[in-house]
């Protein structure tokens, strides 16, 4: 949620049921203002939390010149002091992180043994070889800085039009983006994940009979699989506001005013992927 | 404009310098061409700079342009008689170009180009060059909507937000309805003194036991402060409609319980305890259905015993061949060669029968709304099985009451009976209060409570005998209870209570047999028993004519020993008591079962909030602020779980029926005649049996009938 409007944001997204004590607020609201000047980011957003054992980890992100590209994340403890998460690569963190079974604790520095899933491999000869559980060292830092890449790659949304591919390739808000009119707002189609897109750039654009290379270059969230059971739309206060939940990382919300450029998402939550989500229908 | 003008005037003054030497060669034919060029000035006021630069140029250009303005087939002609290098000419040329029209939308290049410039200019959007396209296209999609040819909604349909805002209208009850003004004087004067009437009626004696906090906008300000809370608009609807419950004469006392959110609505979700007389009403009502349901399968359904055969006479079962060729008589007497038909045996099956209303698991009524401004639903109660399923699965909720839940092992109910099994099972686990905030009714109060009035000395007797009796009771009912608000609990400071251990739960817990008191199954079963016994010896005993009395007491007799004996094995479940720490909280999948907050850790230290948040069921939170604490939930309903939840697997494929090879012998089909002659011989047999089962109308007596010819 971009820092511009922080509190309108808030209030909008209070749909999910939580938000920011005024403590936190204005400690958060202010300290990203003073990161985005010192970092000289051209964006600053809010990320949300993610609830630990002592401590809640709160997130927040920032880019220079490409909103997807660049984005630089930012973790704090404390709400005030941001440090730079850092930058995961190895798979094998990513899946530790999905299958760490303990909750955060809130002590960025400590070090967990997560004990993978064993790995079954089918020989020449229709043996089925069972490998050892690989134990791997995760430090809270790094598992929060993959959970992080994960929930913002599988989950984070923009509706249509707010983001714009530029003829050089870099992607940046949309300035003439004026929202989502009446009836488009309430169609999962013309909302788009906010990450690199994953399919085709033809697939994406063949969706749509009045595709604009610029802006239909993302992924819709229509496409993501359990299909139509990723993501729940609801319109609230007086049908003005469309919020989207993901089903997927329950926590993480979604606002879009009709009408107007104000959009975000916050995730409030606990980290937990919902594995149960097939059956839950 | 100007600058845009200028700026052009100076190019084409500065590029060439043939203009130059033009220009005094244009200024006489100016003069002499006047009324066109006045004309040529009203059709292009769109594109000022360039029409200037007409004006300056020679005639004959001019002429060709405005041409080819008008008549798009027209195509740029080379005008006679001009040098070749002329910047005035060349313009024209580059403009006709541009007002080429499009053969397909009818618009033209120079137009649009006109009308991007005015808008930059007009709206000055920032970095427009980078987003020039997007402009572009916005500025061509919004010549669509031509304003004075067309109204702006040639169609006008409803607003989005039209229905939803008549509905909060109408919710709110203004009243200047029109219909009511008449009555107001009279009738609601009446219809309150009615009211407040019943109001007091209740309060004077159970005003005591009010434990709730009912004033929502006050406890949204708490909420407010920790962070968890609906939105301000939804607050004042809220406690509007709280209101609008409160002051029905059959709730005594209701609080905001909290949010589930659904996949297209979310619950709002209010617990309310009824009053004295319509748990009483309602109690009788429940008494007689659940006697009923308890009640052996066979003693409920008086007379029928089996269902009325389809036929009369032996079935076509194979096993002999040839039958057809033996005599009426003797096929009459012949009983079928075959296995006889598995017949399903009945297994009666009883459910834990549910806790009555105003105690256990349905202690408080629940009512839900989708929305703020429609009416409130009352839940049904539970029962304990719809808590046990409930706990084995895991369901989004949708928003609609009436969904079917469509789970393995199979649930129960709907979704409103899953959503109260849900809430329910929140409430016993995360509803607390701090050591000493609420403690246990005395006798006196318990009486009153429950509305037994009775004189002093009576009590005094009553509290005896009580006493006596209750040695016993306590322990087993001891959990199920309702607290009443400490009067002299005073807030310790809140850095002792930051820890579970200074917390209790003040909700019954549930047992795994989703009940709160124990419910002794293999007691009930045999009591069953001992009824279906009873009731097989009664109607046995009435046909012959007998009296039971002697019996009866012999086995009454017994059954007490059995009893005896029973209640030495059967050790009834127990779980936490209430008002248990919370420090002693267990759970397999969840290490750390309640979580610590304070609202503010640097700043207002004087003023802080201090919040438990449990893990266990996220978005269950419970704050206290000097003397106001309260729980709420806001979330989805789902308990935490570490990986996924282990569902449980369907069971094998059921084996078929167990047969060898003679049991399926195939056989040629009758044929016409044979089934004629069967038929025939059906009837025969129907008609000969009439007179006898004249007067016997079932069909059982039929059959006996007929076994005892068989016999014979």
């Amino acid at each position: 949620m971009n820092v511009e409007y922080f509190s309108e944001g808030l209030e909008c997204l209070m749909y999910c049921g939580l938000k920011l004590s005024p403590e936190q607020r204005i400690l958060i609201e202010n300290s990203l203002i003073v990161l985005l000047q010192e970092n000289r980011f051209s964006g600053m957003y809010f990320w949300g939390r993610i609830t630990a054992v002592k401590n809640d980890y709160y997130i927040a992100f920032g880019y220079t010149n490409d909103c997807l590209k660049d984005r630089k994340y930012f973790y704090s403890v404390d709400q005030y002091q941001w440090q730079l998460l850092p930058f995961v690569q190895s798979p094998k963190i990513f899946q530790a992180t999905i299958l760490a079974p303990e909750p955060f604790i809130g002590d960025p520095s400590l070090q967990t043994f997560v004990k993978l899933d064993p790995t079954f491999n089918i020989v020449a000869n229709q043996v089925v070889s069972i490998g050892r559980p690989e134990v791997i060292k995760l430090k809270e830092e790094e598992r929060l800085a993959a959970i992080v890449f994960i929930i913002s790659e599988e989950s984070a949304i923009c509706p249509r039009g707010a983001l714009y591919k530029m003829v050089d390739g870099r992607v940046i808000p949309n300035q003439m983006f004026r929202g989502l009119n009446d009836l488009q707002i309430d169609n999962l189609s013309y909302y788009q994940l906010y990450r690199l897109p994953r399919n085709d750039l033809k697939s994406n654009l063949s969706k749509r009979s009045d595709y604009n290379y610029a802006i239909d270059f993302l992924d819709t969230i229509d496409g993501v699989i359990p299909l139509s059971q990723a993501f729940s739309l609801n319109m609230q206060r007086n049908e003005r506001i469309s919020i989207i939940k993901s089903c997927i990382w329950l926590g993480m919300t979604f606002f879009h005013k009709l009408g107007s450029r104000k959009h975000g998402f916050l995730y409030l939550g606990n980290g937990r992927k919902n594995f149960d989500l097939l059956f839950m229908y | 404009m100007d600058t845009n003008n200028l700026s052009c005037q100076n190019f084409s003054l500065s590029s060439s310098s043939t203009v130059n030497s033009n220009l005094p060669l244009c200024s006489p034919s100016k003069k002499s061409k006047k009324p066109l060029t006045k004309k040529q000035k009203a059709e292009q006021e769109s594109s000022p700079q360039c029409s200037n630069i007409i004006t300056s140029s020679s005639s004959s250009s001019t002429t060709t342009i405005s041409l080819a303005a008008f008549n798009s087939e027209t195509q740029f002609q080379r005008a006679p008689g001009h040098e070749a290098p002329n910047i005035g000419y060349e313009l024209n040329i580059a403009k006709s170009i541009l007002k080429q029209y499009s053969t397909l939308s009818g618009d033209n290049l120079f137009d649009h180009i006109s009308d991007i410039v005015k808008r930059v200019v007009d709206e000055r959007p920032p970095n427009v060059i980078d987003f020039f396209e997007e402009f572009s296209r916005n500025v061509r999609e919004q010549k669509f909507h031509v304003p004075e040819r067309f109204p702006p909604n040639g169609v006008f349909a409803d607003c989005r937000m039209f229905r939803p805002a008549k509905q909060i209208l109408h919710s709110i009850k203004l009243p200047h309805s029109g219909e009511n003004l008449d009555f107001e004087g009279d009738e609601d004067l009446g219809g309150e003194e009615f009211e407040a009437e019943l109001r007091i009626n209740i309060d004077d004696s159970m005003r005591m036991f009010v434990t709730f906090n009912e004033r929502v906008e006050q406890l949204q300000f708490y909420w407010n402060q920790c962070g968890f809370s609906i939105s301000k608009d939804d607050i004042f609807q809220l406690a509007s409609s709280i209101n609008r419950l409160q002051t029905h004469p059959s709730i005594m006392q209701c609080r905001f319980w909290g949010c589930i959110s659904g996949l297209k609505a979310s619950y709002y979700i209010v617990e309310a305890s009824l009053s004295r007389e319509e748990i009483a009403s309602r109690l009788t009502m429940m008494k007689e259905e659940m006697r009923e349901k308890q009640l052996p399968f066979k003693v409920r359904k008086n007379q029928e015993a089996k269902p009325a055969p389809a036929h009369i006479g032996p079935e076509l079962t194979p096993g002999t061949y040839g039958w057809e060729l033996y005599a009426k008589d003797e096929l009459e007497k012949m009983t079928p060669k075959a296995k006889p038909v598995p017949l399903a045996e009945e297994i009666e099956v009883y459910d834990i029968p549910p806790e009555y209303i105003g105690n256990g698991c349905n202690r408080f009524s629940y009512f839900v709304v989708n929305c703020l401004h429609n009416d409130w639903i009352e839940l049904p109660i539970v029962t304990p099985r719809q808590i046990v399923v409930s706990r084995q699965i895991k369901k989004f909720f949708t928003g609609d009451l009436e969904a079917d839940v469509v789970s393995y092992p199979c649930f129960p109910g709907k979704e409103k009976h899953y959503l109260r099994a849900v809430i329910g099972r929140i409430t016993a686990g995360t509803y607390i209060a701090p050591q000493g905030y609420y403690r246990r009714m005395t006798k006196k109060e318990k009486n009153l409570y429950d509305g037994i009035n009775l004189n002093q000395e009576e009590e005094e007797e009553e509290e005896e005998e009580d006493d006596f009796n209750e040695g016993k009771e306590e322990e087993s009912q001891d959990n199920d209870i309702q607290l009443m608000r400490n009067e002299r609990f005073e807030i310790e400071p809140l850095s002792t209570l930051a820890t579970p251990a200074a917390w209790v739960h003040v909700r019954s817990n549930i047992l795994n047999q989703g009940r709160v008191v124990w419910y002794d199954e293999e007691l009930a079963d045999k009591e069953r028993k001992k009824a279906l016994a009873m009731y097989l010896k009664m109607r046995a005993l009435e046909e012959m004519g007998e009296e039971l009395e002697e019996e009866e007491d012999a086995e009454e007799e017994e059954d007490g020993e059995e009893e005896d004996m029973l209640e030495g094995f059967i050790h009834p479940e127990t779980g936490p008591n209430i008002l248990s720490s919370c420090a002693g909280d267990m759970s397999n999948v969840c290490s750390i079962p309640w979580g610590v907050r304070f609202t503010s850790k640097h700043t207002n230290q004087k003023e802080r909030i201090l919040i438990m948040q449990s893990n266990i069921w996220p978005g269950a939170f419970t704050f206290i602020f000097e003397n106001t604490c309260e729980s709420i939930y806001m979330g989805w309903g789902h308990k935490f779980s570490k990986r996924n939840i282990p569902f449980n697997h369907l069971p094998p494929v059921q084996s078929e029926y167990p047969h060898t090879i003679e049991d399926f012998i195939e056989s040629t089909d009758p044929s016409v005649e044979d089934e004629l002659a069967y038929k025939e011989w059906l009837l025969n047999k129907q008609k000969k049996s009439e007179p006898v089962g004249e007067d016997l109308h079932d069909y059982d007596d039929d059959d006996s009938q007929e076994n005892i010819d068989n016999d014979d």
